[in-house]
């Protein structure tokens, strides 16, 4: 999921600055596929993170536990709002997402051209926030398994075995 | 001195004759040329808010009507601000090279309650070809309204070039419907 996040970000961030083409539309649909796609799993995993309790943190200074906390919150907030952001923008723009060119989605709002402008600017912003989060939550993280060495990156990791 | 009078009357009569010819306008206001078309599979409505008819209509022998309508090409609401900055360039409507699109009647099959096959040429981007456009006509107090849809392809006329041709992207299907509001002018007696 993190791995396509950073995909469709970058995505994102590249048909941003096409001009139009074909290849652009194509790619533009893509990103709101994408979009919606992380939109259902991110959906998924906050009902999963509300319903089981996450392991307890690993021993950690009480501002660091805080700070933890508050940057998986914000996390989630922004992992749900910026996709609804970008359906909001397409909704606005008048062109209804059409899932996998098979399912038309409904529309968040009703066609209104001079808001798409103020609501992709919101969208865009709200990412800059997710990639600045997501610089330190990756800084924190490396800083724990290499300064600290716990087990905070690596449990975050499937694939990779515990450490003792 | 009487034969210069004349003489003025004569060209100052025929001045509006010249300008717009037909016995009918169109009321822009209550009035509009409108079209859909799929980019990506989501229909996008656009408009084309500027045109003029000339129009020849007696309402009490339709079928002998002459109708041409031109539109103006750059003035293209695509229905999206970066459609509309791109539908007047030379891969789409090629407006600077040709600012209007034009259809002219060439004959009305009455097809009964109102309804007409209208028989004429529609010339896109220097293309020409027949068309045959399905219209309703129904009179409201003094004047006429005419409405219509139809369907046409756009790569028929070029409408979309080069990358544009590529209709996965760009569906080639482009609907057109219309309602005008046709009033007649004063100068001239309707029959």
């Amino acid at each position: 999921m993190a791995f396509a996040l950073v995909a469709n970000f970058t995505l994102g961030v590249s048909v941003s600055e096409m001009d139009l083409s074909p290849l652009k539309l194509k790619m533009l649909a893509w990103h709101k596929w994408a979009g919606m796609t992380l939109l259902a799993l991110v959906t998924l995993r906050l009902v999963n993170r509300l319903i089981f309790q996450p392991p307890p943190p690993e021993p950690a200074p009480r501002w660091q536990q805080r700070a933890a906390s508050w940057m998986h919150a914000a996390l989630y907030v922004l992992m749900f709002a910026i996709p609804v952001s970008g359906w909001l923008v397409t909704s606005a723009a008048g062109i209804p997402v059409i899932y996998l060119n098979l399912w038309e989605l409904p529309q968040l709002l009703p066609k209104n051209l001079e808001w798409a402008d103020p609501l992709k600017e919101v969208h865009e912003a709200l990412n800059q926030a997710l990639l600045m989060l997501v610089i330190v939550h990756v800084l924190a993280a490396i800083k724990h398994h290499v300064v600290d060495r716990d087990s905070t990156l690596v449990r975050m990791l499937p694939y990779l075995e515990k450490r003792r | 001195m009487k034969k210069r009078i004349a003489c003025l009357l004569v060209v100052a009569s025929l001045v509006p004759a010249l300008a717009t010819a037909g016995n009918w306008s169109i009321d822009d206001a209550r009035s509009k040329i409108g079209f859909q078309y799929q980019a990506m599979g989501a229909t996008l409505d656009g408009e084309f808010p500027q045109y003029m008819a000339d129009i020849e209509l007696d309402p009490a022998k339709p079928d002998q009507a002459q109708i041409t309508l031109d539109v103006t090409t750059a003035k293209t609401d695509a229905g999206n601000p970066d459609a509309t900055a791109e539908v007047g360039s030379p891969l789409f409507f090629d407006s600077r090279r040709y600012p209007t699109a034009r259809f002219a009647s060439s004959r009305i099959q009455p097809q009964g309650n109102g309804r007409f096959l209208v028989e004429g040429k529609l010339s896109v981007k220097g293309i020409t070809r027949p068309a045959g456009i399905p219209v309703m006509l129904k009179t409201e107090g003094k004047n006429q309204r005419l409405t219509g849809t139809f369907k046409l392809n756009r790569l028929d006329y070029r409408i979309g070039e080069g990358m544009w041709a590529d209709t996965s992207a760009l569906a080639n299907e482009v609907k057109v419907a219309f309602s005008l509001l046709l009033v007649p002018k004063p100068s001239r007696k309707t029959p």
